[in-house]
């Protein structure tokens, strides 16, 4: 064991979708493969330990418990079950478990359950999109209805707009891979 | 409760054992998983996404409850108990499997004796 935390330490960034979280999860578990393992997931960046001695499989799971006493319950659930909780960004919860033998362990089992899951995330890219939706006309009607304004403060809202409009349109289709998903599953456990 | 109780029929494998788990006695998570696998022989494995989704629904739909703690060794562990409702709902889902057993099976016994005919 190095006692100095900083040598074994390293930094790794993914650009990934949400929609394909299970590459991320694949990723992870890659990466412990050949001795990175994630210590503290990040927005912009992961934060992985090194260790040949282990590996890992990692699982992402996505809930926002509010209250402090339902997470420490989800939490030892997982951990009675196996699961060491690496850590938790913006409601997806990073866990792991040392790589089994055999088969590898699911933290959903079932089609209802994933399907509720998914159904989560369509919730909150469909809220996220909503709420975007009243700035984004409000500064469009700005826009249309100021004689008096500045070229470049027109430009600049006009510019705000376009990337607010993309970023609506993304969370929408978000949205929709996800219903693909979910009609998928129905399809298949049918 | 009795109108909507056939709205839950099917139950999915995850509910219906939660539900005979719970039948002779509160436990916490990781003790119905236990019992869950012990009863199919290993064949019906609970993860534990699954698990805590299965029981979070069960409960706000108030199929079980949050037990009182008995003991107090250990505060993050919740326990669950069976409600009356859960109750319900599992024998209406025992009755229904029964029906399906019994057709099943006089049909197979229908067709040996015309087998042998």
């Amino acid at each position: 064991m190095n006692g100095k935390a900083g040598g074994n330490v390293e930094y790794r960034t993914r650009v990934s979708f949400v929609w394909s979280y299970e590459k991320d999860e694949a990723w992870l578990t890659g990466l412990s493969a050949q001795g990175l393992h994630l210590v503290k997931p990040g927005l912009f960046r992961n934060r992985f330990e090194r260790a040949v001695d282990r590996r890992y499989v990692y699982k992402v799971d996505y809930r926002q418990l509010k209250d402090p006493k339902e997470l420490l319950a989800y939490l030892a659930l997982f951990e009675d079950m196996g699961w060491e909780h690496a850590g938790t960004i913006m409601g997806w919860h990073y866990f792991r478990k040392p790589y089994p033998e055999g088969e590898a362990d699911a933290i959903y089992s079932d089609p209802a359950s994933i399907i509720q899951l998914w159904k989560r995330v369509q919730l909150t890219l469909l809220m996220l999109a909503l709420a975007n939706v009243p700035i984004f006309i409000l500064n469009v009607t700005n826009m249309l209805h100021s004689g008096d304004r500045s070229q470049t403060i027109l430009r600049t809202i006009a510019f705000a707009s376009i990337l607010q409009a993309l970023a609506i349109l993304l969370l929408l289709y978000g949205w929709f891979r996800f219903q693909r998903k979910i009609k998928r599953l129905n399809d298949e456990s049918k | 409760m009795k109108e909507n109780m056939r709205d839950w029929l099917p139950l999915t494998e995850a509910f219906y054992y939660i539900l005979v788990a719970l039948y002779p006695g509160d436990a916490h998570g990781y003790a119905i998983m236990q019992d869950v696998e012990r009863m199919s022989g290993g064949r019906v494995r609970i993860g534990a996404g699954t698990l805590y989704t299965a029981l979070s629904t069960l409960q706000k739909k108030g199929l079980i409850d949050n037990a009182p703690d008995a003991d107090s060794t250990d505060s993050r562990r919740k326990h669950y108990t069976i409600t009356d409702s859960g109750r319900l709902v599992l024998k209406a889902e025992m009755e229904r499997m029964e029906e399906l057993l019994d057709n099943g099976r006089t049909a197979i016994r229908r067709a040996r004796g015309g087998e042998s005919e």
